[in-house]
């Protein structure tokens, strides 16, 4: 047992903690736990880091100080530095030790056995969503202070599986223009390719390659760059180097199609591999300007907010099959009917379809403008209040947001309709007819063209289908 | 929360801020790095990049004349024109580290407890500050015999008690001093 003497500590780190054996040993340094199982300790190989190291972690811990509640939740920033170990001066810099419940990122999507393992412990592809959105919250909070981490890897993201929280590691080599360089390149797979090509620096554009990267095989659980294609038979590395670096190609590029799987689009119960089209139209065009324009083109990325955003409207815009209970994006953009299908079962939708909305927000002069946002309700369905506010976008947890109304299916009619279950007073208009009116406990029917007007100052909704 | 994330394009000027930063400190040619910078930048004819550096100027001269005012106040009107929390903090931090200059002074003089003071008002590390505090206490028990004003700093600095013994046992096995050793004696019952 060894004593770690600290300095710089922030928001009630002690001074010094007790370690046992490390507990991973790796190319930049050790890591250790402290005694008491708060903390995590990373120590340095002295060989293998400059001077200037403990310069820049002392500005990166110091950075961490004015990190918000919320934000430490989900970023493992360093709270102190190590000034020494058993009295022997040492460069490192302690963190606050995640639980056991979470883990790595890569048990979970690295293909889709480990999707399927999760799929029946209960977890569905709506969890991933939300994990997806996790991994773009915490990126999102880095770049907008001006920090970028440069080596997004599915190592140095935890999941919490039944919460779907996530935390980002490794945030000792944060990159901040004119004040801390980039130290490491990253992973191979997930890095851009204009790094792999050392056209560029690390920096926020090659992070949000490698945030796309994560989101997808998030989505799709697979990495949508992965060569298949040998380009040096006779040097494995040399041939990684080339596939993930010069001739890097989205699996989905129409004008590319070296990377394309065989089984692109057969349902991934039945062996196949799921394509970035069963995303809601707004994913896929971001996958598009991550992927496509963005691959050679870094300021064409899309930003870790627009994912955000794009992710937690998608949760709104879920079916779940009634044969394998997958949730899936309903594909209201594929006509007709006959032609969606469940991506994981190849199922196709049938029966009691949702009724699929499309969301208006209030402008000046009484007008209102599409917000390329759909709702997709089948149900049960509940719509809550942030749905109808113009100020706000989809919260990380709706567990507090009230519900201001609820769908139910009119069997009888086969028909769903929208239950009022708030105070004010709706007013719907179906193709310039006289407007009816729907206080709570009214329901209103979601039939074509009907047009849903909650009160001034919010959202109104279109039934398209 | 995620309303309060700026999306913006990387800014091309913030490269530069840690050099402006090091110019503003050092008393440096404005003029002559600001055309420097924007030549780097190839900025020189976009206008409204002139006007942000030449905000961004204005923000650090301000604090580099008046360092004690509030950091906060200046770390959000250069969030405010633009520069991301990260570099507007570093920035701040590399033009306090310039003050140092000013405490090396007093450390050379051994007036260590106005590099207390200016070390507190300055956010240098606790570390830093912890080591002056010490020197000012050893000071003020080895070299000035000044059992008040030792006193005095430890309540100030609110110095844990195990910490006074500690040092003033050091001193004891240092110097021998029967003054060292009435005051640890006495330092139990403060």
């Amino acid at each position: 047992m060894a004593t770690v003497s600290l300095y710089q500590n922030i928001k009630g780190i002690p001074d010094s903690l007790e370690i046992g054996e490390s507990i991973y040993a790796g190319g930049e340094g050790r890591i250790f736990f402290s005694k008491d199982g708060s903390y995590a300790i990373k120590i340095y190989h002295p060989n293998r880091v400059g001077a200037e190291k403990r310069q820049f972690l002392e500005m990166i811990t110091m950075l961490g100080s004015s990190l918000t509640q919320d934000e430490a939740h989900f970023l493992c920033w360093p709270l102190a530095m190590v000034r020494s170990v058993g009295n022997i001066p040492q460069i490192g810099c302690v963190t606050r030790r995640i639980p056991a419940s979470y883990k790595p990122l890569c048990h979970f999507n690295e293909n889709p056995k480990m999707a399927r393992d999760q799929f029946l412990a209960g977890r569905s592809w709506s969890h991933y969503l939300q994990i997806a959105r996790g991994l773009a919250r915490a990126v999102a909070v880095l770049h907008g202070r001006g920090c970028a981490h440069t080596d997004l890897s599915y190592f140095n993201f935890l999941v919490n599986p039944d919460t779907t929280d996530v935390v980002l590691l490794d945030l000792d080599g944060l990159v901040v223009p004119g004040f801390l360089p980039a130290q490491v390149k990253g992973t191979r797979g997930i890095i851009a390719r204009e790094i792999m090509l050392r056209q560029s620096r690390p920096n926020e554009l090659s992070d949000r390659h490698s945030l796309a990267v994560q989101v997808l095989q998030t989505l799709l659980f697979r990495n949508v760059f992965k060569s298949l294609i040998t380009y040096d038979p006779s040097d494995p590395d040399k041939d990684e180097e080339i596939g993930w670096g010069e001739e890097l190609a989205f699996s989905e590029d129409p004008k590319d199609r070296r990377n394309r799987l065989r089984l692109l689009g057969v349902p991934l119960f039945q062996g196949g591999a799921l394509s970035y089209r069963m995303l809601t139209p707004a994913l896929q065009r971001l996958t598009e300007r991550a992927c496509i324009e963005g691959l050679n083109n870094p300021s064409k990325r899309p930003s870790a907010r627009e994912w955000i955003t794009t992710l937690s409207y998608a949760l709104d815009e879920l079916y779940r099959c009634s044969r394998c209970r997958q949730h899936f994006p309903y594909p209201y953009w594929l006509k007709p009917v006959q032609r969606r299908t469940c991506p994981f079962c190849g199922q196709r939708v049938s029966g009691d379809t949702p009724s699929v909305l499309s969301l208006y927000e209030p402008r000046s002069r009484g007008k209102y403008a599409f917000t390329q946002r759909y709702l997709v309700m089948g149900n049960n369905w509940q719509l809550f209040s942030d749905i109808l506010d113009p100020q706000r976008d989809p919260p990380m947890s709706r567990r507090k947001e009230p519900s201001v109304g609820h769908i139910e299916l009119d069997s009888k009619n086969n028909v769903n309709r929208l239950i009022n279950d708030e105070g004010n007073i709706w007013r719907v208009q179906v193709h310039g007819e006289s407007v009816v009116t729907a206080g709570k406990g009214d329901s209103v029917l979601l039939k074509p063209g009907a047009i849903i007007n909650f009160g001034e100052g919010r959202r109104l909704l279109v039934v398209e289908e | 929360m995620e309303d309060k994330i700026p999306d913006e394009q990387p800014n091309k000027l913030l490269p530069f801020l840690r050099r402006l930063a090091d110019i503003i400190s050092n008393d440096g040619d404005l003029d002559k790095a600001s055309d420097d910078i924007l030549r780097s930048a190839d900025l020189s004819k976009d206008e409204g990049v002139i006007q942000q550096l030449n905000n961004w100027i204005k923000v650090l001269q301000e604090y580099h004349i008046n360092p004690d005012a509030n950091q906060k106040e200046y770390l959000t009107k250069l969030i405010e024109f633009g520069i991301p929390s990260a570099s507007a903090e570093l920035a701040l931090a590399r033009m306090r580290e310039a003050l140092s200059s000013d405490i090396e002074f007093e450390l050379g003089r051994r007036n260590y407890v106005r590099a207390v003071l200016l070390a507190q008002q300055n956010h240098i590390p606790q570390e830093k500050i912890h080591h002056f505090q010490e020197l000012s206490l050893r000071q003020f028990a080895a070299d000035f015999n000044n059992l008040p004003g030792f006193r005095v700093l430890v309540k100030e600095w609110e110095i844990p008690q195990n910490e006074v013994k500690r040092i003033l046992e050091q001193l004891l096995e240092e110097t021998g001093s029967q003054w060292i050793k009435d005051a640890l004696e006495s330092s139990s019952k403060w």
